[in-house]
């Protein structure tokens, strides 16, 4: 009963986890664009896509005014595609607590080849 | 980006994730030609946006299948193993192609899919294998309200399977469930409604995998991933409302057709 009742708060867990990525990512992505149509409706992009580092300094630190449309567009696009691998962290952190240790080591390895790709691509 | 432009994107995302939820494909297999041959993107950007458009669809539908219990989380996440490592070899092959090459590889692929399509068409009325596996699931028949107890065999199949669509998708933008589903209904004997929900699942991490690849090499255009990305999200819930209202069997023969005419055209340019 008390494993059957785990279950589903894991599962509840980790569909409020997918959940709150997809609607933080889309209200990201709709406040750059509102921005963007209240602005002149022209987009200037920079040269190259920001690095992360530098994408979340200029969102929580830079005055509201100096935000621009693209930096929530995208921060949006970020959080869209950190919400799969928070899933993943989820699903570790729930078969951590199953003592599930042959999962653990499934769900770590796919966690450590996700962590890889981000290092790789901004190498 | 003019504000026509923005309400093609719209548009055009909208159009690619109904169609994608009706067949039971992603939307990348519209979105791509759309953004290629009708915005005049180059293909990079977007194979690029599709993937964006995947993850969407994807987390959104995971969300409500895990909750509703089908999903076989164990499954999903071994198989992950596999489609994430093709994935990111997809990604950064694709990094070392040229446009005209990956439009080439794409209408192979869209060949290959109305293939499927057209067979797939008979196989719902399939058998599934039965017999001892190892990764056991339930499921709740949600119309008959029946428990549905399975074991999933072969998995060195499914896992095999799950390489080569991740490697599809890191490279080309699409999900890769049109493969790993009937797989998993077929060769693993799966329930095709636990099949297709652990297939979603997966398809947010193998997309995800290859994403950031992507975003490092300046393919991805905030403005059109953005405005696809709302696009296809709001299709794909328009499809699922749709799906029990229209008799999908004869979209399915109009869509193999469309994938073929598309194919000539990304062959030809």
């Amino acid at each position: 009963m008390t494993t059957t009742v785990h279950h589903i708060r894991s599962e509840v867990w980790i569909a409020r986890i997918l959940q709150g990525g997809i609607i933080l990512s889309a209200a990201l992505m709709l406040a750059g664009l509102f921005l963007l149509a209240a602005q002149s409706g022209v987009i200037v992009l920079p040269a190259e896509n920001p690095s992360l580092g530098n994408l979340f300094h200029s969102l929580f630190t830079t005055p509201d005014s100096s935000k621009t449309a693209s930096t929530f567009m995208y921060a949006g696009i970020v959080v869209l595609i950190f919400t799969p691998f928070l899933r993943v962290a989820a699903t570790l952190v729930v078969f951590l607590y199953e003592r599930d240790w042959k999962y653990v080591a499934v769900a770590a390895f796919v966690l450590f080849m996700l962590i890889g790709e981000v290092v790789v691509a901004f190498r | 980006m003019t504000f026509e432009s923005f309400l093609l994107l719209l548009a055009g995302g909208l159009l690619a994730g109904t169609m994608g939820s009706l067949l039971g494909l992603g939307g990348g297999l519209i979105l791509v030609p759309f953004l290629t041959l009708v915005m005049g993107l180059p293909m990079h950007q977007a194979i690029a946006t599709s993937i964006m458009a995947v993850i969407a669809t994807s987390t959104a539908g995971a969300a409500m299948n895990v909750q509703r219990r089908i999903v076989n989380v164990k499954l999903g996440m071994v198989l992950e193993t596999t489609t994430v490592a093709g994935a990111i070899a997809g990604g950064l092959t694709a990094t070392l192609l040229s446009g005209t090459t990956l439009a080439r590889i794409f209408g192979g692929l869209m060949i290959l899919v109305a293939a499927f399509m057209a067979w797939r068409s008979r196989f719902h009325s399939a058998v599934p294998l039965r017999g001892k596996g190892v990764i056991p699931g339930v499921i709740i028949d949600e119309t008959t309200g029946e428990t549905i107890e399975y074991s999933v065999q072969r998995l060195p199949a499914a896992m095999v399977v799950s390489l080569f669509a991740g490697n599809i998708s890191g490279l080309l933008g699409v999900g890769g469930g049109i493969f790993k589903v009937p797989t998993m209904h077929l060769v693993c004997g799966m329930p095709l409604k636990a099949a297709t929900a652990t297939s979603n699942f997966m398809i947010g991490v193998t997309a995800a995998a290859s994403a950031f690849i992507y975003f490092a090499h300046g393919h991805l255009n905030p403005v059109v991933a953005s405005s696809s990305c709302l696009g296809v999200l709001a299709g794909s819930f328009l499809g699922v409302w749709l799906s029990t209202r229209i008799q999908t069997r004869a979209l399915t023969w109009i869509f193999v057709f469309i994938l073929l005419v598309i194919a000539i055209q990304l062959f030809s340019r």
